[in-house]
């Protein structure tokens, strides 16, 4: 792999794994800066043998994030507040959106710690379960197994919330 | 099972779509992320050893490197007991370094800092030395009273810890003083909190309250009003020793020897004996002002004590 094709890869991932730093970082400053620490990392450790590069990449950005996260000892979330949101949504949904989604992902840290970054994994990364068994380096099965619970969590306490939500859309 | 799993995750996922939120990232920002990686990237290989002579020359010098560092921690770790404050009663201190400013006053009377970030005022200090043990500083108090409190963070030190004869302290960060003898340790805390090991019972002792090692297993309440005439009257280099008339005034906290005794006057005090002479008796008399060693002429006292 040459510079050229890791420049590929940051067009490609660049948005999504800086999303994800944001989410766990909630600093966007931070974010930036581990945004550009993978990608210096990819350029200086590439190697032409590495499948599955969309994985590689998140799981050098999991492991930078763990590695901040250990200096700062804590692991928040970036609130939707500081947030720039997708277009798609009208104001007035926005809000609906925005504090839903708050609620989802501290309920879910409140219960595992790693139920929040395989929360927006899956859901705004659009990462398949291999592909993020691989980022946070377990097996398929215990992600499965987490994204079990996450379901069973979210179904707990928001299915109401979730319900009305897409009636709105509808 | 594996897959109908996944179907029902998939599904779950579907649900979520509304609260899904697109990853974006604009082109400006792209480029100028990219800029900045490969600044970094070029940086980082400008740094990286050459192959050849200078691949070869910077092996050597990683190898002594790591091999200066070997015997540099080694170095540190016999080095035991590095001691950087020494102070005996009715001596100059000495043997100070670390950027130590500890200086002592007439009589028994210490004030200064200790490695920038402590300060400290004592009083009726019969010995103190201060070390560096395992990068931890050590403080060992044989007898005397200390307010001590511990400005920040930035130390040169991981943790501070303070022996007397008859109990450990760990201090987090905090101001508190300490009252101590052969018998006994008396610490009462004015801001934060400490940690305190006596055998194999630990306790934190919370702002506003006191503890001794005569009675493990109690915390006190302390009154506010006492501590914080107590602290500024130790600072302000009052004179610890109380006379007799006024010893009334204090209440008697110990749950040591707990005494009362009669003086000339017919008046009584209360407090602790704590050492016995043929003409004197050594009484602590509590953690209210001025909390010291007083020392009474027993012949001033009429009926001696009772328990």
């Amino acid at each position: 792999m040459n510079l050229p094709e890791i420049e590929k890869l940051f067009i490609e991932y660049a948005a999504g794994i800086r999303h994800l730093l944001l989410k766990m970082t909630k600093s966007e400053d931070t974010a930036d800066d581990l945004l550009q620490e993978v990608f210096v990392q990819a350029i200086k450790y590439h190697n032409s043998d590495v499948e599955k590069k969309k994985a590689w990449l998140y799981s050098i950005a999991y492991n930078l994030f763990k590695k901040h996260y250990n200096t700062i000892k804590k692991l928040q979330l970036v609130s939707s507040e500081s947030y720039d949101l997708p277009d798609k949504k009208n104001a007035c949904n926005e809000i609906d959106f925005q504090e839903i989604k708050k609620e989802i992902i501290k309920k879910l840290e409140e219960k595992n710690e790693a139920y929040g970054p395989i929360f927006i994994l899956r859901l705004d990364n659009e990462l398949t379960y291999e592909e993020i068994a691989r980022v946070i380096g377990v097996s398929k099965r215990t992600v499965l197994r987490y994204f079990e619970n996450i379901r069973k969590i979210i179904y707990k306490n928001f299915k109401n919330d979730i319900t009305e939500l897409n009636n709105w859309h509808q | 099972m594996k897959d109908n799993e996944e179907k029902l995750n998939d599904e779950f996922v579907k649900q979520l779509s509304n609260i899904k939120e697109a990853p974006h990232l604009s082109e400006e920002k792209k480029k100028e992320l990219w800029q900045k990686i490969l600044i970094r990237s070029e940086k980082e290989a400008a740094i990286k050893p050459n192959k050849g002579y200078y691949n070869y020359m910077a092996k050597a010098a990683s190898v002594i490197a790591v091999i200066s560092a070997a015997f540099f921690i080694f170095n540190e770790i016999t080095k035991e007991k590095e001691i950087i404050l020494t102070y005996k009663q009715n001596e100059t201190i000495k043997n100070i370094n670390l950027n130590n400013t500890a200086y002592s006053t007439n009589d028994s009377f210490i004030e200064g800092t200790i490695d920038k970030n402590i300060s400290i005022w004592s009083g009726n200090m019969q010995e103190l030395k201060a070390s560096i043990e395992n990068k931890n500083l050590v403080l060992n108090i044989k007898s005397g009273i200390l307010v001590l409190k511990k400005n920040s963070k930035n130390n040169n030190y991981n943790h501070l810890q303070i022996k007397t004869p008859t109990a450990q302290i760990f201090v987090k960060g905090t101001e508190f003083l300490l009252d101590v003898s052969e018998e006994n340790t008396l610490v009462a805390v004015k801001e934060g909190e400490i940690k305190i090991k006596k055998d194999t019972i630990e306790k934190d002792v919370k702002q506003g309250t006191f503890w001794q090692s005569s009675d493990v297993q109690t915390i006190q309440e302390a009154d506010n009003n006492e501590l914080e005439n107590l602290f500024s009257g130790i600072k302000n280099k009052k004179d610890l020793k109380p006379d007799i008339e006024t010893l009334k005034e204090f209440k008697a906290r110990w749950m040591g020897k707990k005494v009362t005794i009669k003086l000339n006057n017919g008046k009584n005090i209360f407090g602790s004996i704590i050492k016995e002479e043929k003409t004197k008796i050594v009484i602590k008399s509590g953690i209210a002002k001025p909390l010291s060693i007083d020392i009474v002429d027993i012949q001033s006292i009429n009926e001696g004590f009772v328990q």
